[in-house]
This record gives C-alpha cells, structure tokens and sequence, in this order.
C-alpha cells in the first residue's frame, strides 16, 4: 500500500489528467471549481466536472482498492479542498474495498 | 426554507461512464433503479439533476457526500430522498422536510427540490 504522500501525488496527477489542466495550473493558484470549468478546455459544466472527479476516484480503486466517495461541495471550493477530502477517504481505513 | 431547480440535458450525461460506479456519486441502488427504467439515461439524468436540486435546496452543510442523498421511489413511483451519513444527522437534526418533483421533456429534465421545516410537534 502507497503511504500517504504517494496517494497524494496520485490524486493531483490524476485531478490534472482529468480536467486537462497542469498540476502547477490547478494547484500553484488553488484554482475554484468555477474557475477550473472555465479554464479547461474539457469542462463546461458540473456534469463535467463530477466526470472528471469520479475518474480519479474509479482510478484509486482499481490501482490502489481504495474506494472514494464524491463530496458535495459549492463551485466557489477551492480544489485544495476537494484534494483534502479525497486524501480523507484514502486513508479512512473503513473505507478500503471490499 | 429552500428551494432549488435544475435542469439537466440528458445528452450530457451519456458520455459520463466514471459516474456509473457504484458508491463514487450514485450508490447502488440508485443505479440498478436506473438500468431497471424505461429509459435508463433518462433515469440516470434525473437523478444527477435531483441531487443539484437538492445542493441548491440545502443550506450550506459541510461534509457530506453525493452518495449521502440516495434518490429511492415509493410504490406509486414518486421520488424521494433517503439520507445517510452527515446530511442525515443534519437534517434529523435541523427537523428538514424535504420534496423532491422530477419532469422530463424534450430531452431534458428538471428538477425542483423544497426543505422546509417540520412542524414542531
């Protein structure tokens, strides 16, 4: 099992992948979600932007088995932290894969 | 109280396949209910666009997850939530009523979400 900082590594790499961006440009500025849909060329919308989530969140159960629920939160949320609540889940042992 | 709309293109939601993993923003059952529908994106549209409803519907309330307001039908059909997690303690806590309307034409749907208050007893 990764330890905490390579799971963290993964979800930011994993975060830029899906929403097209760089890390530096979503973290570097600690982008909204508003401003990461206006900003990346792939989103237009939340449908879009739960996509791109639930691709990160699909990708740590198939690489590592951890399961991670999407938070609800408001698009003035800075992605920091979406980054926070994603590394909760990962390393809430009760929330590991059947 | 509170009140929240949506409104939601089908077609958007077609090419979202990491959305359709159990328990990351629909539980399980939630999504089973949409494979058993007449029309299962439409099903599956609705039930996004519920759950944006209920968001805009709610007063702010930190740490819950999609997964927490789980879209279930009575034997009429007619939509309501269930609540788990941090949103049930909130709204047991808070005495929140919540209703919850779906419409669908044109190849949208939309949505109208209601939290009020119980009455006291």
């Amino acid at each position: 099992m990764p330890d905490a900082q390579e799971l963290e590594s993964y979800i930011r790499r994993k975060f830029a992948e899906n929403v097209g961006l760089t890390e530096a440009e979503l973290f570097s500025e600690d982008l909204s979600l508003s401003a990461l849909i206006t900003r990346s060329e792939r989103m237009t919308n939340s449908v879009d932007l739960m996509e791109a989530f639930a691709r990160t969140s699909n990708g740590l159960r198939k690489d590592f088995g951890l399961r991670v629920r999407l938070p609800a939160l408001s698009l003035d949320t800075p992605v920091s932290k979406v980054l926070a609540v994603f590394m909760g889940e990962v390393t809430n042992p009760e929330r590991k894969s059947a | 109280m509170g009140l929240g709309h949506d409104l939601q293109s089908i077609t958007e939601l077609e090419a979202a396949r990491a959305l359709r993993e159990p328990d990351v923003f629909f539980t399980a059952a939630e999504l089973a209910h949409f494979e058993r529908a007449a029309n299962p994106e439409q099903s599956l549209a609705a039930g996004f666009s519920a759950k944006e409803a209920l968001f805009k519907a709610l007063p702010a309330v930190d740490g819950w997850f999609w997964t927490d307001a789980e879209l279930v039908h009575d034997a009429r059909h007619a939509p309501r939530f269930r609540f788990h997690g941090t949103l049930a303690a909130h709204v047991a806590r808070e005495g929140l009523q919540v209703a919850v309307s779906l419409s669908h034409s044109g190849g949208f749907v939309s949505t109208v979400v209601l939290v009020t208050r119980a009455p006291s007893p």
